[in-house]
């Protein structure tokens, strides 16, 4: 028998490794830095301008109504994408959706200020999220899914339909508090909250939770034996997913006035996770844009055909569908992205 | 009795209904690791096609039947080499744009304009208004109803024997295990992925045309089998033949039951596919030994 | 490494007097000298996935200073056992404490609480860099509140001096600002290992370290264990090299089908006929 001889241990070698370093990432050189500083300058204030004017600039294409209903459908589908943060699927949207319209109606029964009304409503998603995500710290993948579609199924038949009736409404509708009485009016109200939780979403994922949520993503058995919780990051992204969630349930109450249960079906859910894809799944701004062209365009061709395209609005979503994830697989997000970097000149 | 027959009838048609679908899906799910969502979509497709040519256009009815097959099978192969193809190697997107391809189609029946879009169809067939009354039972089934038993015992039976004794069935389950070995065995998965999604789109296809003449043959009526198909499924496992047929028919026996003898509880009936499913799930999670699997599911 | 059989018998008076002077509890062992804490110690552990009993009555003490081994061949149960130690099984029978008192908690519970752990195939998160995969170990230190045993000078840096510090004392040479999926397989094992070590804990299981480096890396990392056992950490390894597995270890365990087969010295495990005839074969 015999023993490992133990080589001395090697010398740390003082000299820099040198590796190659992918082009995309390199610093851009100075002319090129000009452009890019330029072409973002440009675009933020572009986007500026059309934050503030949208309906006006549209008002050719069609009413207010539909970029405020295309802004709902975009924070239904941000409210799914950001549940992929930790790699699930979640289809218990539209159910959250419809707690946001009934929570409206109980506090406008009760004679609470509107001011409150949408912090007391992101308040009380709370405890419904975190039934769901209860849920969520013992199925995984498939099966987390699937409880939510059951979630979203017996809210519907047990909770909306005894609330809303089958054929739709409360016993009053929904008022329109005169804050936001016309359409447009309702727009800087959704356009506002949708760019607050954009940012809060995006600095969040840019912070250390948002590391520990990619962490838990990549490898939930290493986060864990490591010591860090995965049910507790799973938990809050839930919360931050369902309060998105629910607040646009309330806005979708305040625009319709009149919501009939069946809306809240749990196969719109997975149509909403189908446009989260599209969109780029766990992207912020893809979710967004993805909610606009599939909430907002329809509704512009309904009202420039005169309601003889009423219907298309199926065929156009699936075909929009397909393109985009035959085409870019990444989604509307990562065709803005190559657009960007082309616009700022780098070659890749 | 009669009452106790009559609920067992009902049962095991609509047990049949669902097996016929969730075993399309299954076969789909097997062979390619893809759920189908869109089956039951081109299946109405199909069936609004075939429809077009016997009804409006008097085609005879096994011809227009057949036109309506071919064309599945044809938005099979286009399917696949389209789409399918060009996802390889992501499951989850094939599924998304199995999805796609369902709002799609049903969009597309909606905008025919002479498909009648508002209003579900009568579909015809050959044995329209013949029934068999079942002695001491008071209840009489068509023999489009009894067509339907008999094809879904054949579907099963054939799907069994196709993945299990053929080649072309073992093919099929070796390009779902792991492509690059079975393209080194000498499976070619550029032959067989086809073969599997056509046969999956025309089996919808004969579906519909086989529930079309019991239900009507519209888009909202087939979406709801579809859901119920889901569930269905994934009782089996999505993998099991036996289990998705023993599933449908435990399905169909408690909404049957529901509805003849407590036909006030209303809501239970519908919510009977969930109920399963949850407790399939309770089941399965018990079940687990290891508290981690270690990829996400879907990649943001 | 392997002798001739006609040598190995000529030595055997000697290896007698060997096994004799460092057989535990005798005068010249270093067990009695120094009394090591006994970190972990499994007792009668059983557990059974269906119709087959991955582990029948398994028992081990692992020791705070020394690297206890655990051999057996391909399927035998090993990583099993790491899993009921970590916590993502939970056995039928038997009991398992740490430091003393059980260890029942959760498997993040476990992790907190000083297991620390590598994996067969290296376990990094590829979205995040090196150093933040580091960090969320150095985290788990920081929230816990423990200190670095086996280099006290560890406790006063700030956590990113903390994580590059460790990382090249482990070996890593690379920009810990790159990308953890971008890494070579050896430097994939090299940063698991780190990240373990970032955390703090008390006791290291290392999940076959040695698969995939070359000689001179397993060297080095032969090295590396018997300095972090010098220090204090109480090492468990699973390793099939053996080479690294005699050289290093203090103690060995050989599983076989789910049981343990012996138990020992380096030395009194390959003089085992047992242990010859299952694993090492005759001519080790």
């Amino acid at each position: 028998m015999s023993v490992t001889e133990l080589r001395p241990a090697a010398e740390v070698s003082d000299a820099p490794v040198v590796e190659r370093i992918p082009t995309a990432m390199l610093p851009l050189p100075r002319p090129l830095r000009f452009r890019a500083a330029a072409v973002r300058t440009a675009g933020l204030l572009a986007f500026a301008y059309l934050f503030l004017t949208l309906p006006r600039t549209l008002s050719f294409a069609g009413p207010a109504y539909a970029i405020d209903f295309g802004l709902i459908v975009a924070l239904a589908v941000l409210s799914a994408s950001v549940v992929a943060w930790v790699g699930e699927i979640s289809l218990a949207t539209l159910a959250q959706m419809g707690m946001g319209v009934v929570m409206l109606n109980t506090l406008q029964n009760h004679g609470v200020p509107f001011a409150l009304v949408l912090v007391i409503v992101a308040l009380s998603s709370i405890p419904v999220s975190l039934l769901i995500g209860f849920f969520a710290l013992r199925l995984r993948g498939v099966n987390f899914a699937i409880a939510t579609l059951a979630f979203a199924y017996l809210a519907q038949k047990s909770f909306f339909q005894s609330y809303l009736g089958a054929e739709g409404g409360f016993e009053k509708p929904i008022a329109r508090p005169s804050i936001v009485s016309s359409d447009t009016r309702l727009y800087y109200l959704i356009a506002g909250f949708t760019l607050l939780v954009a940012v809060a979403c995006y600095l969040i994922r840019k912070s250390w939770i948002g590391t520990r949520i990619d962490a838990l993503r990549d490898s939930e058995m290493a986060f864990a034996v490591l010591g860090h919780s995965p049910g507790r990051y799973k938990l809050f992204t839930i919360c931050l997913a369902g309060m998105i969630a629910t607040v646009a349930g309330t806005f979708y109450g305040i625009l319709q006035q009149v919501v009939p249960a069946n809306y809240f079906n749990p196969i719109l859910a997975i149509a909403y996770f189908a446009y989260a894809v599209v969109g780029g799944l766990g992207s912020i701004g893809g979710a967004i844009a993805a909610g606009l062209v599939f909430g907002a365009v329809p509704k512009y061709l309904d009202a420039a055909s005169q309601g003889r395209f009423v219907g298309y609005d199926q065929f156009f979503a699936g075909l929009v569908a397909l393109c985009v994830i035959l085409i870019i697989p990444g989604g509307l997000a990562e065709i803005g992205q190559r657009l960007r970097r082309r616009a700022e000149g780098r070659t890749r | 009795m009669a009452k106790l027959l009559q609920t067992l009838i009902i049962g095991v048609t609509s047990g049949a209904f669902y097996s016929l679908i969730a075993l399309g899906m299954v076969l789909v799910y097997r062979t390619t690791g893809v759920l189908n969502l869109a089956h039951g979509g081109i299946g109405v497709l199909c069936g609004f096609v075939a429809w077009d040519l016997i009804t409006l256009r008097h085609f005879p009815y096994y011809l227009g039947v057949t036109v309506g097959l071919a064309f599945a099978v044809l938005l099979g192969l286009t399917f696949e080499r389209l789409v399918i193809r060009r996802l390889a190697g992501r499951p989850d997107l094939q599924t998304v744009s199995t999805l796609a391809l369902f709002i799609f189609a049903q969009g597309f029946v909606f905008i025919v304009p002479w498909w009648g879009n508002t209003w579900g169809q009568v579909f015809p067939s050959p044995l329209v208004g013949k029934k068999v009354t079942i002695p001491g039972a008071q209840y009489s089934i068509t023999y489009d109803q009894i067509l339907l038993l008999i094809a879904t015992g054949a579907v099963f039976y054939g799907l069994n024997h196709l993945l299990r004794r053929t080649r072309l069935g073992m093919g099929m389950r070796a390009v779902s295990d792991d492509g690059v070995a079975a393209r080194l065995m000498g499976v070619q998965p550029k032959l067989v992925s086809p073969v599997v999604w056509s046969m999956a789109f025309a089996l919808s296809g004969l579906t519909t045309m086989l529930l079309a003449p019991i239900l009507f043959l519209d888009n909202q009526s087939l979406t709801g089998l579809t859901l119920k198909a889901v569930a269905v499924s994934f009782i089996g496992g999505l993998i099991s033949l036996p289990l998705t047929v023993f599933g449908a028919l435990l399905l169909g026996g408690l909404e049957a039951f529901t509805q003849v003898y407590q036909p006030t509880a209303k809501g239970l009936a519908d919510a009977w596919p969930f109920i399963l499913l949850v407790v399939v799930m309770v089941v399965r999670v018990a079940r687990q030994r290891n508290a981690f699997e270690d990829k996400a599911v879907v990649r943001a | 490494m392997s002798l001739a059989p006609a040598m190995y018998d000529r030595l055997a008076p000697a290896r007698e007097r060997i096994r004799v002077r460092m057989a535990p509890g005798s005068r010249w062992s270093i067990e009695r000298r120094v009394r090591k804490e006994e970190v972990l110690t499994v007792s009668g552990v059983s557990i059974r996935f269906g119709g087959l009993q991955a582990l029948d009555d398994v028992s081990l003490l692992a020791r705070a200073g020394e690297v206890t081994g655990v051999i057996g061949p391909n399927g035998a149960g090993k990583t099993t056992f790491f899993n009921c130690i970590s916590g993502l099984y939970t056995p039928d029978q038997g009991e398992i404490s740490f430091h003393g008192s059980p260890l029942r908690g959760s498997v993040v519970a476990r992790g907190r609480a000083g297991v620390g752990r590598t994996f067969q195939t290296p376990r990094l998160f590829a979205s995040l860099s090196v150093l933040d995969n580091l960090l969320l170990g150095v985290a788990i230190a920081e929230a816990t509140g423990r200190d670095y045993a086996f280099e006290s000078t560890l406790n006063r840096l700030t956590p990113p001096e903390r994580a590059e510090r460790i990382a090249r004392l482990v070996g890593f040479r690379g920009d810990v600002n790159r990308s953890a999926g971008s890494l070579a397989f050896g430097e994939l094992r090299v940063v698991e290992f780190a990240r373990a070590l970032c955390a703090a804990p008390s006791l290291l299981m290392l999940d076959e370290p040695a698969s995939g480096l070359d000689t001179d890396q397993a060297a080095d990392l032969v090295a590396l264990m018997r300095r972090l056992a010098d220090l204090g950490l109480a090492v468990l390894l699973i390793e099939h090299d053996m080479a690294v597995v005699m050289g290093v270890c203090n103690t060995i365990t050989v599983l076989n089908f789910g049981t343990v087969l012996a138990c020992g010295t380096p030395l009194e495990v390959q003089a085992d006929e047992a242990v010859r005839e299952a694993y090492l074969g005759r001519s080790a």
